[in-house]
């Protein structure tokens, strides 16, 4: 059966057009690739550092 | 596909034939972009929005320069009605992707239509409002803000399954099955959406509704594993079935006898037939159109009236801020009055003190008396005024005693004398004289009414000048009176 009280807890207030700003730059855009890229970096340091 | 550290085009190597990198890795993470954007495509495509959203965003978390995943995302965000979201991930590819890119054009197009991008705006702000009515126990109001905010945007999936929640907890499920059945064709595959429906159709069959037919849309709700989806049937396919539904019984047709009678008769059923046609097949049909066109035209309105509601919103803001600019030039103009007044009061003063010095004392004792010293704050303009009205009221004093006593008491006009004798005592009251002559003339007067003044005036000299030949006389006259 639905909870009222439970279910509206499940809705948010919707990003209004000032606010688009702030999620623009709050927005995370680290991808897959960079995450490789760092990875392969930080494995090369080691290398050298050996 | 690139090469991620030089640039140069990729072979079907799995090494980078110019650097030599090794793009294994870098090749499956930009096929899994490439897959997920195909499912997100595939999934748009059938009206599985949240299914295709959620595709977009792992292809994007990929890579995020898949600039057509971020496109097709910002897209499905703005079918489901999240129109920040959507504007979001179109800057975003703008910015990735300056040159050639399509968001460009889907910016342009939301800039260029600002009303239309202000109604929207509006609209997510009532529908912020509707959730705080929501959350406070308000269900009335919001249901009646749900209702406009989706007669504005019809598109907000996220609006109808509030307002199937607001009739779930009204215990109006029928009402709710018909706003989720809406929220089901933006997006056939909600979980949310599929959730509430799952539950009003439980409710329904526990009260021997059927739910499977779906009389305000064009689509049908079937079981699907359990679940209650929504397939929307193809335009031709309902105007077929609907075609199958109207049955046309052959007419026999019988020669007519050549009776005219019967052809006349036969004439007046068919203009009957006819009418009755028209009457229950065409008509509907026009009252519908008619009753779309009143729909389309209110929306029209509303649209229009929530434009401008914005306008008056912005005008009302702007008499404010007039308003409060009014206010502190007013306060501006109090204060240099003030400042004003506060001028005129220490001119008066410098005009009172050049009456008294050019030896004017009454005039001089005129214009004191016009100067309202009770606004005045300052101690100084305070201590010179007591000290020149004091001087002043000395000599003012002595010329109203000499004109009483000289022109009047000496002459016999008691009745004048005491009136200019009594401004001299209210001007110096410790002036013998003023005292003594006062109460001469009111004792000469020799009415019973100011003997008692007189009386006290007598005493008065015997107690402030004991040992004079006046208190002497006071004495006597005072034994006389009583």
């Amino acid at each position: 059966m639905i909870n009222f009280e439970e279910e509206i807890k499940k809705f948010h207030p919707s990003l209004e057009v000032e606010e688009a700003e702030d999620a623009i730059y709050n927005n995370d855009l680290t991808d897959m690739v960079d995450i490789m890229i760092a990875m392969l970096r930080e494995e090369e340091d080691e290398d050298d550092n050996e | 596909m690139r090469c991620y550290k030089c640039n140069a085009t990729l072979s079907e190597q799995d090494y980078c034939n110019k650097c030599g990198t090794d793009v294994k890795i870098y090749k499956k993470i930009i096929r899994s972009s490439e897959a997920y954007y195909n499912m997100g495509l595939e999934r748009a495509k059938t009206r599985d929005l949240s299914g295709a959203a959620d595709c977009l965003r792992r292809s994007i978390k990929y890579n995020k320069h898949n600039t057509n995943a971020r496109n097709l995302l910002g897209l499905v965000y703005f079918e489901m009605g999240e129109v920040v979201a959507a504007l979001s991930e179109w800057v975003i590819s703008l910015n990735l992707q300056p040159e050639k890119n399509i968001a460009d054009v889907y910016l342009d197009k939301v800039h260029r239509d600002a009303a239309k991008l202000d109604v929207i705006n509006q609209t997510i702000k009532k529908y912020n409002q509707t959730l705080a009515y929501a959350k406070q126990n308000s269900e009335d109001l919001a249901l009646i803000q749900m209702k406009k905010v989706l007669n504005l945007y019809p598109n907000l999936i996220k609006g109808h399954q509030l307002l199937t929640l607001l009739y779930i907890n009204m215990g109006d499920y029928e009402r709710a099955l018909k706003a989720i059945t809406k929220a089901l064709k933006i997006d056939r595959n909600n979980p949310l959406s599929l959730q509430y429906a799952e539950e009003i159709k439980k409710v329904l069959e526990s009260n021997g509704k059927s739910i499977y037919s779906d009389k305000m849309g064009k689509g049908k709700h079937i079981p699907d594993n359990g679940k209650l989806a929504y397939v929307s049937v193809p335009e031709h396919e309902d105007s077929r079935s609907r075609a199958d539904d109207v049955s046309i019984t052959p007419t026999h047709y019988k020669e007519s006898s050549s009776n005219g009678g019967w052809a006349i008769l036969n004439i007046i059923i068919g203009i009957a037939i006819g009418v009755a046609l028209t009457w229950f097949l065409i008509l509907p049909n026009k009252l519908a159109q008619k009753d779309e066109d009143s729909k389309a035209k209110i929306n029209e309105l509303n649209i229009m009236i929530d434009s401008k509601s914005s306008t008056i919103t912005n005008l009302q803001e702007s008499i404010t801020e007039l308003e409060s600019v009014r206010d502190k030039l007013q306060a501006n103009l109090t204060s240099v009055e003030k400042e004003n007044e506060i001028i005129a009061v220490y001119n008066n003063l410098l005009e009172g003190i050049d009456l008294y010095m050019s030896e004017k004392h009454l005039a001089a004792y005129e214009h004191f008396k016009n100067i309202d010293i009770e606004t005045v704050t300052d101690e100084t303009y305070i201590a010179v005024y007591n000290a020149i009205v004091e001087k002043n009221n000395i000599i003012v004093a002595a010329m109203y005693y000499d004109e009483g006593y000289n022109n009047y008491y000496l002459s016999g006009d008691y009745e004048t004398s005491a009136q200019y004798i009594q401004i001299a005592y209210d001007l110096n009251p410790e002036e013998k004289y003023h005292i003594y002559y006062l109460a001469r003339s009111l004792d000469r007067l020799n009415v019973d009414e100011y003997v008692p003044k007189a009386k006290e005036l007598y005493q008065k000299v015997i107690d402030m000048f004991p040992d004079t030949s006046t208190a002497d006389y006071a004495k006597q006259y005072l034994k006389n009176l009583k």
